[in-house]
């Protein structure tokens, strides 16, 4: 019997053209390899450093696996201009995705280390008011944007608060780091404000914790200070351990009421402590950081408030024989008993 | 005599077996066609109105979150107007009463206590009293609209200061006797609104997000947009909303550009006081899953019933063509002298009963074949009797003609001589 060769090799082809194509539509799959971010941290100071911690916890929550699509580079300093410019140039020589800086000095250093390279940053704890960091709240501009540090706003809520805690005080010591910039503003707003209380501010400038025990000594020396109270004010000086400690020591010795700084360690014996916290400050940075890394522009993401935290350390207050009212007691986050 | 191929060629022969193969093929896919394309498109149909009805629920149930986190704020506020006898207490009382209620919820930025002839008796607030910012929204048009002693919400503004949205809420504060004594305001932060919105699950990569009577957006899970003050009147939902009067809420959920730029299945549902919107979206590719799992199964099936048809189809025309093509090789052979072939066709049908007649044809053929030698060799051998005799005639004839010629010879020979005697004796 004869076999028609042509039929035959028209129907092989049909059938591997439909052959190929349930392959292709069966299996049919594409690989992506999944991109790596590297982010640079910058940690200015030391009482803020764990804003990383909520940066980090909120970046996993967002799905960043440490390590596997995304790799940190975290540098603590302590209020050091030098290293925060050497640790800058070296995420710019890195080429990080992004670099998040804290606080305000750090943020302002990233700026101009980042001036027309492009990486994007993002602040925290910064001060946008008069600093030149952003253009605008809702238009940061540049490559920059991040989470916003209210200080005069806060610096007034702690003079008012201390205020209502220890009504009696006709002076407050205001001590700060000397020459550190965002303080003339906080003082500004606070004169007025301290004059229509009839409240004398005293400002105690020092650049370390022997300094500042020097002046708070001579003060003690030259008036009365029995009906005085002292204010933290927002800059790094009073987040020192070791200032900290000198303060805590001299407002214990003379019953002086503190307010206003950090109460982490208790070695202040401030009486409450009003500020975003940190690891909250984290999380709102992770989510701008988020947005970036996915393609949106840094400039064009709104700069974000924290909402602060209101802690009283009631144990100190009563120990001081202060009045505090249930009206304060009911607006804290946490109170210290 | 031309070959087979050669004769294919010259006449553009198309193989029966494919042409059957490929008209079985034919109607199978267009049979399987249209009964897929008609399952799909009622697949479309079922699926789309179950879309429409999910939005719809969905979009009630995103609204009554949001409405549920404006009046949570108002039960709070009415409690403590109520309770607490705020409008006879001292102030020192009320500010104590006021900041319970700070400290109870963090949305209330400011909380001012208002007599009933709209003075200021009480005020707390989580900023420093010389950035509070509520005075500038205590005017005559705030004073206007609670003046009849009924619960008010403000449209939604933007802080100068943090860019974030803020509201005014106020809550009538009466005696025992019912009468009016005074107004407990309060001033909202609706960021704290952004986590409930942004919780809302609307499937995978469905989103939610609440806009107000003007089409500002005022939550939504990516907050710098809502930082930005954005308008979402071109959305073709939002811009429902804000021509809508009512609280209709729409029953289509046609494929329209969605807040993120992608085409979106949306729906919204107002709350009515606020005068919000939720609006619910669904990105077009997850809202259709179904139906595209739906036409990707189509699909498969039509590819394996095309493979059966081209596996059937092959079967069958051979099965059919195959007595043929043996037919017309046994006839191009029997062509070519082979009158012994074999015809191998057993078929119970037509091309059986040709095989059949083929093979007829083929016993006449070697009769007739065999008849015509039988009169051949009868011929030859008469025309060989006709030979012989003819032969034998023509060699008598040969023998008479040379007779005749002798003697004819013998007569020129003669007179050659005599007319040489002639001549001599002249």
């Amino acid at each position: 019997m004869v076999r028609d060769k042509r039929m035959g090799f028209g129907l092989q082809a049909v059938l591997a053209s439909l052959l190929v194509a349930v392959i292709f539509l069966g299996g049919c799959t594409t690989t992506q390899n999944e991109k790596v971010y590297h982010v640079g941290v910058l940690s200015g100071l030391s009482f803020v450093a764990d804003i990383t911690d909520g940066l980090k916890a909120k970046m996993t929550e967002l799905g960043y696996t440490e390590g596997k699509n995304i790799v940190y580079d975290v540098q603590e300093t302590n209020v050091d201009p030098a290293a925060y410019r050497q640790v800058l140039n070296k995420f710019v020589a890195n080429k990080v995705d992004l670099i998040l800086a804290f606080p305000t000095e750090v943020a302002l250093e990233a700026k101009a280390a980042t001036q027309g390279i492009g990486i994007p940053v993002v602040f925290a704890n910064a001060v946008i008011e008069n600093t030149g960091l952003v253009n605008s709240v809702r238009e940061p501009g540049g490559n920059i944007t991040g989470v916003r540090f209210s200080t005069s706003d806060l610096a007034l809520r702690r003079f008012e608060i201390l205020h209502e805690l220890a009504p009696h005080a006709k002076q407050m010591w205001i001590p700060y780091q000397r020459g550190y910039p965002i303080v003339a503003s906080q003082l500004g707003a606070l004169q007025p404000v301290a004059a229509s209380a009839g409240v004398t501010m005293i400002e105690v400038p020092a650049d370390n914790a022997t300094e500042l025990e020097t002046n708070l000594q001579t003060r003690v020396k030259s008036s009365d200070i029995s009906s005085d109270a002292i204010l933290c004010i927002v800059e790094p000086l009073m987040t020192m351990p070791d200032t900290l400690a000198v303060l805590g020591k001299f407002a214990a010795e003379h019953k002086l009421p503190i307010g206003g700084c950090p109460i982490s360690n208790n070695s202040s014996g401030s009486i409450f402590m009003t500020a975003p916290d940190n690891v909250d400050v984290g999380k709102l940075a992770a989510s701008i950081a988020d947005k970036i890394l996915k393609g949106t522009p840094a400039g064009t993401i709104p700069v974000v408030t924290p909402e602060s935290r209101l802690r009283i350390n009631y144990k100190v207050i009563q120990e001081l024989g202060l009045n505090v009212s249930e009206g304060l007691l009911n607006r804290a986050d946490e109170i210290i008993r | 005599m031309p070959t087979q191929n050669e004769a294919k060629k010259g006449r553009n022969f198309r193989s029966l077996t494919v042409t059957l193969a490929l008209a079985f093929l034919a109607l199978s896919t267009v049979v399987l066609l249209i009964a897929s394309g008609l399952e799909l498109y009622f697949n479309f149909q079922t699926q789309q109105q179950v879309i429409v009805s999910q939005q719809q629920l969905i979009a009630q149930d995103a609204a009554n979150t949001v409405k549920s986190f404006v009046q949570d704020k108002f039960s709070m506020m009415e409690s403590t107007a109520s309770i607490s006898s705020m409008a006879i207490e001292n102030q020192e009382q009320q500010k104590n009463v006021l900041d319970k209620l700070l400290g109870r919820e963090p949305s209330f930025r400011q909380l001012v206590l208002l007599d009933a002839q709209n003075r200021k008796l009480a005020e707390v607030s989580r900023l420093s009293q010389s950035a509070s910012r509520i005075d500038s929204r205590l005017d005559s048009n705030l004073f206007a609209q609670i003046q009849d002693g009924e619960k008010y919400v403000s449209s939604v503004y933007i802080d100068n200061i943090t860019s974030e949205p803020m509201m005014i809420m106020t809550v009538p504060v009466k005696d025992i006797f019912g009468d009016l004594k005074g107004t407990l305001v309060a001033e909202v932060n609706l960021k704290f609104m952004w986590d409930l919105v942004g919780r809302i699950k609307i499937g995978d990569k469905g989103v939610a997000y609440v806009v107000d009577r003007q089409g500002d957006l005022i939550a939504f899970g990516d907050i710098s947009r809502v930082l930005r003050g954005e308008n979402l009147i071109h959305l073709e939902k939002v811009n429902d909303f804000v021509s809508s009067k009512g609280l209709i809420i729409t029953g289509e959920s046609g494929t329209s550009k969605g807040i993120q730029g992608n085409s979106v299945i949306a729906n919204y549902a107002p709350l009515g006081m606020p005068d919000w919107a939720v609006v619910v979206e669904l990105p077009v590719e997850e809202a259709y899953q179904a139906v595209a799992q739906g036409v990707v199964m189509s699909a498969l099936i039509m590819l394996l019933g095309i493979f059966l048809a081209v596996v059937a189809g092959i079967y069958l025309s051979r099965r059919i063509t195959r007595p043929i093509i043996g037919l017309r090789d046994a006839a191009i052979k029997i062509g070519q002298g082979a009158l012994d072939t074999q015809i191998e066709v057993k078929s119970r049908n037509e091309i059986g009963d040709l095989a059949s007649a083929f093979r007829q044809m083929m016993d006449d053929l070697k009769k007739s074949r065999a008849k015509l030698e039988h009169h051949q060799q009868e011929l030859e051998k008469n025309v060989d009797e006709r030979t012989k005799e003819l032969q034998a005639k023509v060699e008598e004839l040969q023998k008479f003609n040379r007779l005749a010629v002798g003697r004819e010879l013998r007569m020129i020979e003669l007179k050659k001589r005599i007319r040489e005697l002639e001549s001599k004796r002249r």
